[in-house]
């Protein structure tokens, strides 16, 4: 039952969760989680694929995506404190400032 | 009585599935009885007599049974029944799962974290050989960490659902504080960890057991010393003193005791905890004493060779104490009191580094933190690790 | 059905669930939270998977620090609920959404369809994660000899997010 199939389909699914997040949610934050949701399901699934096909090298990828994904939210987060400061509102349909 | 025995010994030495069984019943069993009975009993008692001591007091000592008063070991039972006959108040607009879910987080992670770590070598049981670990992972120090962050949970969500103003400010300075140390704490141990080349306690404490100073790279060629240093046992604090330096400031900033208590701060400025009564209110003090007793022992396994007693060598079946031939079992057990008395020394220590210092204010904290004790802690990785290199 | 198998299913079903909850909770701490059950879920995932390393990875990185730093940042900007309007998007693009979650869902499946049905391969074969210490070992070879580049990227990458953040926040203090 447990085959690779299984978890690239738990991987995809969790994709497509996070992606629906990222369409509708109208906080930002929530919206940051779940690209981090869309990141993990890649790893998941590199993690699934390097145990059935016998490679270490995904493993190694892995760990790159955790350190981008870390560099992601540091600065992320901080642009969102940022716009918070100057708007006090984070909502992503009131930030229009760039707006013509 | 004696066919007792051997009925035992023949039933163990049949079963060796059931030996493994019961070592691992009963390993988990002696942990968690060490752990809640010093974390959570005999620290506290030692903190209020040590302070007393230190400060010309004479400390607890009115509680007694039937008149006895124990010299006030009996204030823990009252503290206990205090905490569970008084009201467990939650605010009202706090979220009660949570709220409740609080304190227990704090305290599980630290006690988990115990899991493991060693508490002596492989002992040999009816034909068995029984590692005193509950859990003996290859990257146990990795999940001593990760258990340490996942800690932070505890406090972060016990000042946010109390709903209150100074709690969430108590939590905001504690979470700062935490993690901001869990770069110094990881990054310090790193250096000890380039000579052990394993993240397994057990492999550290076997280097450490191994390997004399005078073994080691550019020690070992001093033209005097040399030989003065191969009956010098390689401990890491050794190795890397300012290392042991760095990471014994950074767990005590971890476990936010006195020099360091800004995210509870009883005295003045109140914490994250200022909404929990009773029994909580307990536990999240109790996880402060676990955490210490977890520093102590992962300081002794990293810093202090573990349960390696200088001179003594065990053997498969044999120990000898300076050359001369022991009881196995007594050599085992002069291991686990050399490895006891190491821990209760840096209980004591840590004890005493809280009772001496003053509080620093919280931008000294974060300025020891980010702009002292990384860039050193940075430096001594890297020299270790360019020395490490030469010396190949 | 092992113990292993209940494992899998039990936390497999955790993370999908979590992950929902993510997406529906309104309250972002609540949110975050439940993000983080989701990731310890996926820890676990790795761990049964013999990734041992990058489950306590997981738990240290993400959930660990990442998940404290947002939290951190939720507390600190206190955001008020939103009044009554709905934490989500209208309704047109709701159901937008949908179907395109669905669609990306049945081409990702589509496209694995693809992937040889590969039986689990030995783990201790060479190149192999492998078990043990033996993990530790292999995955540091394939970090630090096949990967060396793109590791000093990484850290060159870290260190610029480090400084961009930095400069943003003392920015803001000189005004």
């Amino acid at each position: 039952m447990f085959g690779v199939g299984f978890f690239l389909a738990l991987a995809f699914a969790l994709f497509a969760v996070g992606a629906f997040g990222v369409l509708t949610r109208r906080d930002p934050l929530v919206m940051f989680m779940c690209i981090e949701m869309m990141f993990n399901s890649g790893n998941l699934a590199l993690v699934a694929l390097s145990r059935y096909l016998g490679l270490a090298s995904g493993h190694a990828l892995v760990f790159f995506v955790v350190a981008v994904a870390a560099a992601e939210v540091a600065v992320g987060l901080g642009i969102i404190i940022a716009i918070f400061r100057t708007e006090k509102d984070v909502n992503v349909d009131h930030l229009s400032e760039l707006k013509g | 009585m004696h066919t007792a025995l051997d009925s035992l010994n023949a039933a163990m030495s049949a079963h060796p599935l059931l030996v493994q069984a019961l070592a691992a019943v009963a390993k988990t069993v002696f942990m968690m009885t060490v752990v809640m009975l010093i974390g959570g009993l005999i620290l506290s008692w030692v903190e209020r007599k040590q302070s007393a001591i230190m400060q010309d007091r004479i400390g607890a000592n009115r509680a007694a049974i039937l008149g006895v008063r124990a010299w006030g070991l009996f204030h823990n039972l009252a503290d206990a029944a205090k905490g569970i006959l008084k009201e467990d108040f939650i605010p009202p607009d706090a979220n009660p799962f949570l709220h409740t879910l609080a304190p227990f987080l704090a305290v599980s992670t630290a006690v988990v974290a115990f899991a493991v770590l060693p508490f002596g070598g492989t002992v040999h049981l009816w034909g068995q050989s029984v590692d005193l670990t509950i859990a003996p992972l290859p990257i146990g120090i990795l999940f001593v960490w990760a258990m340490m962050g996942m800690g932070v949970y505890g406090v972060v969500l016990a000042g946010y659902v109390s709903n209150n103003k100074f709690s969430l400010l108590g939590c905001l300075r504690a979470t700062a504080q935490v993690i901001s140390y869990e770069v110094a704490t990881g990054l310090t141990v790193l250096g000890a960890l380039l000579f052990y080349r394993s993240l397994d306690f057990r492999d550290m404490v076997a280097w450490q057991m191994g390997h004399n100073l005078g073994q080691v790279p550019f020690l070992g060629h001093l033209p005097d010393l040399g030989a003065v240093l191969a009956h010098i046992p390689a401990w890491g604090v050794f190795l890397q003193p300012l290392g042991f330096v760095l990471f014994f400031t950074a767990t005590i900033v971890e476990m936010t005791r006195i020099p360091f208590d800004l995210p509870e701060g009883e005295s003045e400025i109140i914490g994250y905890n200022i909404e929990y009564s009773g029994m909580k209110f307990m536990i999240f003090m109790m996880s402060e004493f676990v955490e210490s007793l977890l520093f102590a022992w992962v300081i002794v396994l990293v810093f202090f060779g573990g349960w390696s007693l200088p001179g003594l060598h065990l053997g498969d079946g044999v120990a000898v104490l300076f050359g001369h031939a022991l009881p196995y079992a007594s050599g085992v057990a002069l291991e686990a009191a050399a490895m006891a008395l190491k821990i209760v020394f840096f209980l004591w220590f840590q004890m005493l580094v809280r009772w001496s210092l003053p509080r620093f204010r919280y931008d000294q904290i974060m300025h020891l933190g980010w702009k002292i004790m990384l860039p050193l802690a940075l430096a001594n990785l890297a020299v270790t690790g360019v020395l490490g290199v030469l010396a190949r | 059905m092992g113990l292993r198998e209940v494992l899998l299913a039990v936390f497999a079903f955790g993370a999908l669930a979590f992950a929902l909850a993510v997406v529906s909770t309104r309250n972002t701490v609540y949110a975050a939270l439940e993000f983080v059950a989701h990731l310890l879920c996926l820890a676990a995932l790795y761990c049964l998977l013999d990734a041992p390393l990058l489950g306590v990875l997981q738990v240290m990185v993400y959930a660990g620090a990442i998940m404290v730093l947002f939290l951190f940042a939720v507390m600190m900007l206190d955001i008020q609920e939103t009044g009554r309007e709905s934490a989500f998007q209208g309704p047109g693009q709701v159901a937008g959404a949908l179907l395109l979650a669905a669609l990306l869902f049945a081409l990702l499946v589509f496209g694995a369809d693809r992937f040889p049905a590969a039986a689990l391969a030995p783990a201790a074969a060479p190149g192999a994660p492998g078990v043990g210490a033996d993990n530790v070992v292999r995955v540091a070879r394939a970090l630090f000899e096949r990967g060396a580049l793109v590791f000093e990227a990484v850290g060159v990458l870290l260190l610029t997010a480090v400084v961009a953040v930095m400069v943003m926040a003392k920015r803001r203090l000189e005004n």
